[in-house]
């Protein structure tokens, strides 16, 4: 028989914090270059943090490019996602699965397929349909903006099962008595169901507006007006130039990153709990 | 009549949802199948006509679609195991009873919150061959280091790298959440029965990993079947932007995935028909995930109601 020796605290520790530093090391490097002076990047071997730092990157590298605008219009865009979202998700978990009704199950398995339905395998005919929508180019921001909100308002299938796997688990006895009051579906679903689902509601407006501050690829398919563009596609004006630079473009990637950090370090728990019910319960 | 009533109650409440449903998912899927038959030009949207199979003929030619094929082939039979199996390793080393453990959680999380657009960038000029931060490695064993996106032998390596990066921190904590509901009883007699750690890994952790084992395989695929931002970004930016999209999927087309395939086909020469064509393929192997998928679901709902 073979044993296995125990392994000291000090072993995991090291073996932890390497692993650690793996992952942290690209962003230390990301934060480290766009402190530097431009004489320096092309310094080798690098030095991550060489004093005095170059705060001065930062303002510049934002008058670089029009930073603000794209910074305004992301945070615009994020922040109807999760309206659209809020509005369309909650109702529609109720539905599917607090009332009793006969296309129930049959229509919830349908949501559930769309989850494995691929936004690439139909993205040339949704931009052929936006375009007959008029909203592709459209001067006006909310219908050059229709694309990435609108369809919020339809919901999202993972969170709909998010929160139906949550209001699965609400007791029936806290409202069959509202019922008995007289109480109808939809005050039932707004004044009882909806108060106690707060840390779920919290989960998804989180992944709502993570996934719409980070997306690339449907910004880059639908919004073809410059005015109208989010910081994933205005970040390439960097490479406009003759020479990239390097320092401009990691500070600007900081700044992209940091309200995405922020939210994480306010709501943790959400984040890491709405990640793990993604896995075990799907 | 009760009944009729009932249903006209549920689907009130689920329209938004059905609604979203028919006109941004189900029109569009069927709108795929039907343009793969015709021969769609976005800028000339009137003088559509049906051609039959000649997509179908086109997309049987087309080295460039087998090309991205097997580009993508490739990323997600490479990507799905290292991406599942490095989260697996994390995970069990996060499982440890060790204090401060939070810590080491947040930092292999953070990576997980950067845009994919921002990881891009960012790999860019880590691999950079001259000047990265992970040519400093090669240079301490004095081996030359490779070029990374510009060599096409190492480009799908370089990419594969950077959304190992940016997505284990999640696949990780998918996992040990997995890893935290396997009850300790299990554990406790296998060790009364003398059964050593990699015994109790293989008997007890991997069979009850297994669900989320599988959602993370399941969601792999997906994710590297449809792989675009990192592939686009790393060619556009490496080429300085230019407008025609010729640099798209370089060096020599080794990083031309399907999806960017199909964008540069729809997009710069104006062929929705035939992209919708090469669509169908994307939807086609999809679809036999999805099979997989509920096959997989049907077996958990019924653990989840035995157990209550």
């Amino acid at each position: 028989m073979t044993t296995l020796r125990r392994r000291t605290s000090v072993d995991k520790h090291l073996l932890l914090l390497a692993t650690a530093l793996m992952f942290l090391l690209p962003m230390i490097w990301m934060l480290s270059t766009s402190l530097k002076p431009k004489n320096e990047v092309f310094v080798f071997p690098p030095q991550f943090f060489s004093m005095p730092l170059v705060w001065n990157n930062y303002p510049d590298a934002l008058k670089f490019i029009d930073f603000w605008r794209y910074f305004f219009n992301t945070l615009v865009i994020a922040v109807l996602s999760v309206v659209g979202t809020l509005v369309s998700c909650p109702i529609a978990a109720y539905g599917f699965s607090r009332i009793k009704w006969g296309l129930r199950e049959p229509l919830f398995y349908v949501c559930l397929s769309t989850i494995m339905l691929p936004f690439v395998a139909v993205m040339v005919p949704t931009y052929i349909l936006f375009n007959q929508f008029g909203w592709i180019g459209n001067m006006n921001f909310l219908w050059g903006w229709g694309p990435l909100i609108i369809p919020t308002f339809g919901g999202n299938p993972l969170y709909i099962f998010l929160l139906r796997q949550f209001f699965l688990g609400i007791p029936a006895d806290l409202t069959e008595a509202a019922v008995i009051d007289g109480a109808n579906e939809l005050q039932v679903f707004v004044r009882i169901i909806l108060p106690l689902a707060k840390p779920a509601l919290t989960t998804i407006s989180i992944f709502a507006f993570v996934s719409a501050w980070t997306d690339f690829l449907a910004p880059r398919l639908f919004i073809t007006q410059k005015a109208q563009y989010t910081l994933s596609l205005g970040l390439l004006d960097y490479f406009s130039l003759h020479q990239t630079e390097w320092t401009y473009l990691m500070a600007a990637c900081v700044i992209f990153v940091l309200p995405v950090m922020t939210l994480f370090f306010f709501a943790q728990r959400q984040f890491v709990e709405g990640i793990s019910l993604t896995g075990i319960k799907a | 009549m009760r009944s009729i009533g009932r249903n006209i109650k549920g689907l009130l409440f689920i329209a938004p949802w059905l609604i979203g449903f028919l006109v941004f998912g189900l029109y569009p899927m069927i709108m795929a199948v039907v343009l793969a038959f015709t021969n769609y030009n976005i800028l000339q949207p009137d003088k559509a006509q049906f051609n039959g199979l000649t997509n179908w003929n086109t997309l049987l030619n087309d080295s460039l679609f087998w090309k991205s094929l097997g580009n993508t082939g490739f990323m997600t039979l490479a990507g799905v195991p290292l991406s599942v199996g490095l989260a697996l390793i994390v995970a069990l080393l996060l499982n440890q009873n060790v204090r401060g453990i939070s810590f080491y959680r947040t930092a292999i999380f953070l990576p997980t919150l950067v845009p994919p657009m921002v990881v891009t960038l960012l790999f860019l000029w880590i691999l950079n061959p001259n000047y990265g931060l992970l040519k400093v490695p090669f240079d301490a064993v004095g081996i030359q280091s490779p070029g990374w996106l510009a060599d096409p032998a190492y480009s799908k390596f370089a990419i594969l790298l950077m959304v190992l990066w940016g997505t284990t921190g999640q696949t990780a904590v998918i996992t040990l959440a997995g890893l935290k509901d396997i009850p300790r009883q299990l554990y406790e007699a296998a060790s009364i029965d003398g059964a050593g750690r990699w015994s109790q890994f293989i008997n007890i952790t991997l069979p009850s990993l297994s669900p989320v084992i599988f959602y993370n395989v399941l969601t792999g695929a997906l994710f590297f079947i449809q792989i675009f931002t990192q592939a686009f970004t790393a060619t556009v930016g490496g080429s300085g932007g230019g407008g025609t999209g010729a640099g798209l999927g370089g060096p020599v087309n080794s990083t031309l995935m399907m999806s960017l395939h199909i964008y540069k086909v729809a997009f710069y020469n104006s062929r929705a028909g035939y992209a919708s064509m090469l669509s169908l393929v994307i939807l086609v192997i999809s679809l036999f995930l999805a099979l997989l998928f509920f096959r997989f679901a049907r077996r958990f709902v019924y653990y989840e109601y035995s157990e209550k």
